[in-house]
């Protein structure tokens, strides 16, 4: 049905904040191996340790990207790091135990990477976060719910997410990524 | 009320588009109007008069302005499942198809049987309700309560579901700006050039406000071209986001603000319908300007009898003239710019009725010259006619008295202004006072400093053109200044063509005009929404209801979808004067959310039908459904129920799939299975303070089943924990309690044990599982791995890393069936390979991939709990599993489990139970001593988990029953008063099937 409102009117309505034209693209990133390190005690001895072994530390709710490999730091003396690097992931299961913890969830997470000019107002349909670039910063991320479903958000440039969920609820994610 | 099209809307500039006709439909009638018009505006250019009937006397009641606040004309919108009751006309915009209805009537709005609630006038007076409908007996009140519940309300809301989609989104400004009139719109155009991020609210379809109809200019641009240019540089700025069609409902602690914007009009081909928009801010601009105030007079709710400011704006904005006869009445001197705009417009206004002596001469001149006549020091104190107004009444008024006779002349509208209502709403949410202006005679909100709220505009008492741009440059300075940010220099402006003001200058109070002697007495209606007279209000006070909250509630004045905007100054002003105070010292009742009505669907409607709540799947969800599962919600888990083959009913299916695990082997998907990974130097430690057995000395690639206690002793969940190196666990909890127990086990270690070295991490998503289980298990297990699962190899209870497929797993020889069985975890991202890799394996043998019903079969067979036992009042000792909790170390729950209570005669206990007919037994079913369910009983206890047992081949169930222990051997009565059931029961050994555990351990 065409559009009839009027369109040569006084003072018109603007234009959507959320105009259909512009597209979100949502697309799967495939990630091998998905590892959490935490450590047991907090202090820059263990920090030095590991970035010793796996490279720079972002700092608290930062992520850090270099070539196949992107940590994220979930949480004080908790990281996770999503790498398609076997050398990586050789050095990981060599970590000491003792020291810290090592979680393989790669099974375990999807990831989405969510793109496009209003990607941002887009996804603010969904958790109560400030997308404001000054607010939500490239390289940092976000530990939120969308649509009822724990989620990380990692913002890797202006108008590009990428979307941590758990597998399980992954393709109701999806779905609701695509409807929004 | 005889409306008709103004032959000059081009040079009206008015918002609505001749050359777009709309067709619709209102009670059944097909009208036409043009796009940009409201309801209520194409109904008056279609000469309708009577438009709805009132709430409670359903006297007929024409449109009464052209805005929110209109009280009279609610209409029904759409019908069927889109039906939506109580639509203000003037806030609803036409569309090609749209059906609207009169409601509150019967069987016609012009003929409306509920009329003669009219005539006992005097019996439905403020409070009829708390005084008559009380006695003779309590329970009268059922009686009266059927009725009244059959004539309130007004609309009707549809009973089927609703098919529109909303959606919900957050927005983080700097400023926030409400309304965009003049001093809104100029404030915006003043911050975004600051470069703040500003978003500007409208409540009406188009930006612009009272600018959209004024024959002013603005810096030598008429209002609404200026208004178009501010529209235009706004849309410019990257950081500024323009909601019309947009109601600001609620604010609420923080600077939090809620809003819903109504999308694509009531189209139902609006995909979403509304979006509801929660709006944080750091500044707001309050600029939500003001309404006409009506006045109070006999007769005064007429059809014809309109808002000055609705008769000027339907002219001005939509080209329609609400009569062929127009008289004004006011109080101040808003009615000869009015008069003016009017004249202008083409409608032809007869008189100009001012209850004031003195008039200035260029007022006079005005009206002179317009052709109208004057009637200064008067009143309108009544009116003709009774679906619509033929005439009114106009009577001498000096002193604040009628003096003399009356007189009456003709006229089809009639068109009052008693001064003007600044919209303090928002303010008076957050618990603001507004104040009383005298002045103005008005309400303002000033609003305090330092709170991030600025005012703008008639909100503040700046009424006229040009202090309410100021205001709203200043306001917007304010905001800026505190966000640090640096404002641009200020615009000038420059105000012309504006022949007479339109503000409420030099207002003479009116509150209440009384009927004249010489005139039969006619209803003063003072809250034309809730039909609330000047006598209600006397009533009130009379009784003592005199503060304005008590007011309020007493007579209603206030309530319902207007909120008062018309009616509240009038009824605070009547009640000092009854009370013979200052209004200052009434006050005004404190408006709650929501501002404007908004539909429940756009505050709760985004998560309906599969959104209603995420849900998880298995990694083998796909072949689940491929292979004829009937899926079911477990919690948010989506598990197979059973799969059907052929014409098999659900019974059917899971006997046959519960047989082939007993005969054969069997494969069921356990991936919902909460599963933690638990790490750490004192990884042992920590799970050994929490499980009532002993897990510290658990050898590494050993599992073993566990019980956890609440702290009040009771049993809260049960799994196995496995141990698959010196620091590193893996547990498994019930689907049902996996992120409880993740969390009590984050709480202990956060609050309890701070100083242990434990990691928890939910790896539930991360591993595959699947139960295969049935004698033929072991082999299918060997035919998929090179690995050695033998029995010596991979005994009972032992937990083995094997490849499958050049993939990693752990098996573990568990047992929930009784058979004996592997319990098989795979990275969840190879999930649907294994599990086919495993069905093939199976073929042979007869694999049967089995349900929930078939798993529940074979746990009750054997005996064992799950959620329906645990059900939160049982003790591990009640389910016979006291054994399991040690007595030579400390855990949760430890100490509050040895309670005399929980350790007395009488508790329910963990029992089997076999129907002696072959009927099906229902969980929850009560278990009785009497041999019929006539006669009252008392319940000993209950049926938890019933299923058909083909091993028994009979119906089974497990049970909780006083003693049960003691009592097998028994019958008693499993009981269903309800679902018409009762049947003999035995009580047995909650064991039936391989006591011993030969099969399970073999």
């Amino acid at each position: 049905m065409a559009d009839q409102r009027p369109h040569h009117c006084l003072a018109p309505s603007a234009p959507s904040p959320f105009p259909a034209s512009l597209k979100l693209t949502v697309q799967e990133r495939q990630i091998k191996n998905i590892w959490k390190i935490a450590g047991f005690e907090e202090n820059d001895t263990n920090k030095q340790i590991l970035a010793e072994k796996i490279g720079s530390l972002p700092r608290l709710n930062a992520i850090y990207e270099r070539d196949a490999t992107l940590i994220a730091a979930t949480a004080p003396m908790e990281w996770l790091v999503l790498t398609n690097d076997e050398a990586v992931s050789t050095v990981m299961e060599a970590i000491d135990r003792q020291v810290f913890a090592l979680t393989d969830l790669s099974g375990a997470r999807r990831i989405f990477d969510v793109s496009g000019e209003h990607a941002a107002i887009k996804l603010s349909k969904g958790p109560l976060i400030d997308f404001a670039e000054k607010s939500f910063r490239v390289g940092t991320l976000k530990q939120t719910s969308l649509h009822h479903i724990a989620c990380m958000i990692m913002r890797t440039h202006e108008t590009r997410f990428q979307l941590v969920t758990m597998r399980s609820f992954a393709d109701d994610l999806e779905a609701w990524l695509r409807q929004a | 009320m005889s409306g008709y099209r103004l032959p000059n809307r081009a040079r009206l500039n008015a918002i609505t588009v001749p050359e777009m006709p709309c067709q619709f439909h209102f009670d059944g009638k097909e009208y036409e109007g043009f796009a940009g018009d409201t309801l209520a505006s194409a109904l008056i250019a279609n000469g309708e008069s009577v438009l709805a009937r009132s709430f409670k006397y359903h006297r007929p009641r024409g449109l009464f302005s052209a805005g929110s606040e209109e009280p009279n004309v609610l209409v029904t919108i759409d019908k069927d499942a889109r039906r939506e009751p109580n639509q203000r006309a003037t806030m609803v915009q036409i569309y090609d198809g749209l059906v609207a209805s009169s409601q509150n009537c019967w069987p016609s709005r012009n003929w409306d049987i509920g009329a003669v609630n009219n005539f006992a006038g005097k019996l439905f007076a403020a409070g009829f309700y708390y005084k008559t409908f009380m006695g003779p007996s309590n329970n009268s009140w059922m009686l009266y309560e059927y009725f009244i519940r059959k004539a309130a309300g007004m609309g009707r809301g549809s009973l089927e579901a609703d098919p529109d989609r909303y959606e919900q989104t957050s927005i983080y400004p700097d400023l926030l700006i409400i309304g965009s009139g003049p001093a809104g719109l100029q404030a915006a155009c003043h911050a975004a050039r600051a470069g703040a991020s500003v978003i500007l609210c409208e409540e009406q379809p188009y930006f612009g406000g009272s600018l959209l109809g004024d024959f002013a200019h603005i810096n030598n641009q008429r209002t609404n071209h200026w208004a178009q240019a501010c529209i235009d540089e706004l849309l410019s700025y990257r950081s500024v986001t323009l909601l019309a069609n947009t109601v600001l409902y609620g604010t609420f602690d923080n600077m939090t603000f809620a809003g819903v914007e109504q999308l694509d009009g009531y189209k139902a081909t609006a995909s979403p319908r509304q979006r509801h928009w929660t709006f944080r801010t750091k500044q707001l601009i309050v600029a939500t300007g003001r309404v006409d105030r009506p006045l109070v007079f006999p007769g005064n709710d007429k059809p014809g009898v309109m808002l000055l400011d609705g008769v000027r704006t339907l002219a001005l904005k939509y080209g329609v003239a609400t009569g062929k006869k127009v008289v004004l009445f006011a109080n101040n001197d808003s009615v000869y710019g009015a008069l003016a705009d009017l004249s202008k417009a083409g409608v032809n206004v007869t008189h100009v009725v001012d209850c004031r002596t003195d008039v200035a001469l260029e007022y006079a001149e005005q009206v002179r010259r317009v052709g109208s006549e004057l009637i200064k020091a008067s009143v309108i104190c009544g009116t003709g006619g009774f679906r619509k107004l033929t005439s009114v009444q106009i009577a001498k008024w000096e002193n604040g008295r009628i003096r003399g006779g009356s007189f009456g002349i003709e006229c089809d509208c009639l068109a009052v202004s008693g001064g003007t209502t600044p919209l303090v709403h928002l303010g008076s949410q957050q618990g603001m006072q507004p104040v009383w202006n005298e002045h103005l005679s008005a309400f303002t909100m000033p609003l305090p400093a330092g709170t991030g709220w600025h005012g703008a505009g008639a909100v503040i008492g700046e009424y006229s053109l040009h202090a309410a741009l100021k205001s709203g440059q200043r306001a917007a300075t304010a905001a800026l200044e505190a966000l640090d940010i640096t404002p641009k220099p200020a615009s000038s402006i420059h105000i012309t063509n504006l022949d007479l003001p339109t503000s409420p200058n030099n207002i003479a109070p009116l509150w209440d005009v009384p009927s004249p002697a010489d005139t039969f007495k006619q209803k003063a209606f003072v809250d034309l929404q809730h039909d609330v007279t000047v006598d209600d209000i006397k009533l009130a006070k009379r009784e003592g209801y005199s503060a304005s909250e008590h007011l309020k509630r007493y007579t209603t004045l206030g309530m319902g979808v207007d909120q008062g905007k018309t009616s509240t100054v009038n009824g605070m002003a009547l009640m000092a004067n009854q009370l013979n105070v200052p209004i200052s010292k009434i006050g005004t009742t404190r408006f709650r959310p929501p501002f404007s009505p908004v539909s429940l669907g756009s505050i709760a409607g985004e998560p309906v039908r599969s959104h209603l709540q995420p849900l998880r799947k298995t990694p083998m969800h796909q072949w689940h459904v491929d292979h004829g599962a009937e899926m079911m919600n477990i919690g948010l888990w989506q598990r197979p129920r059973v799969y059907y083959q052929g014409s098999e009913t659900l019974e059917e299916a899971y006997i046959r799939e519960a047989r082939a695990v007993r005969q054969f082997v069997g494969i069921c998907d356990v991936s919902t299975l909460g599963k933690i990974d638990v790490q750490g130097p004192d990884a042992a430690e920590f799970l050994n303070r929490l499980y009532t057995n002993s897990v510290a000395k658990l050898p590494v690639g050993k599992a073993r089943y566990g019980l956890m206690l609440r702290k009040d002793g009771f049993l809260f969940d049960d799994g196995t924990t496995w141990r698959l190196s010196k620091t590193q666990f893996l547990t498994t909890t019930t689907t049902a309690n996996a992120a409880l127990v993740m969390a009590q086990m984050e709480y202990y270690l956060n609050v309890w044990w701070p100083d242990l070295k434990v990691h928890l991490t939910s790896v539930t998503d991360q591993w595959a599982s699947a139960a295969l289980a049935g004698p033929k298990s072991q082999t299918v297990l060997g035919k998929v791995t090179e690995d050695d699962v033998s029995t010596e190899a991979l005994g009972f209870m032992d937990v083995r890393s094997i490849t499958i497929e050049k993939i990693k797993c752990l098996v573990a020889r568990l047992s929930f069936s009784g058979e004996r069985a592997y319990e098989i975890f795979w990275p969840a991202n190879h999930g649907d390979y294994i599990w086919r890799k495993l069905l093939n394996a199976g073929k042979p043998f007869n694999i049967t991939p089995y349900g929930i019903e078939a798993l529940g079969t074979l746990r009750i067979e054997k005996g064992h709990i799950a959620s329906n036992e645990m059900d939160g009042r049982v003790t591990a000792r009640d389910l016979g599993l006291g054994a399991l909790c040690s007595s030579r170390k400390d855990y949760v729950g430890k100490a509050l489990m040895n309670r005399p209570a929980l350790m007395a005669d009488g508790r329910l206990q963990l029992i089997g139970l076999v129907a002696k007919a072959p009927f099906a037994l229902t969980s929850g079913t009560h278990l009785v001593r009497n041999e019929t369910m006539q006669e009252p009983a008392e319940s000993e206890g209950h049926v938890s988990s019933p299923t058909y047992s083909p091993v028994m081949e009979k119906y089974i169930a497990l049970g909780m029953l006083k003693n049960g222990r003691k009592r097998h051997g028994e019958t008693i009565y499993a009981s269903d008063p309800l679902g018409g059931s009762h049947h003999a029961v035995e009580i047995v050994n909650p064991v039936f099937y391989d006591p011993k555990g030969k099969k399970m351990h073999g």
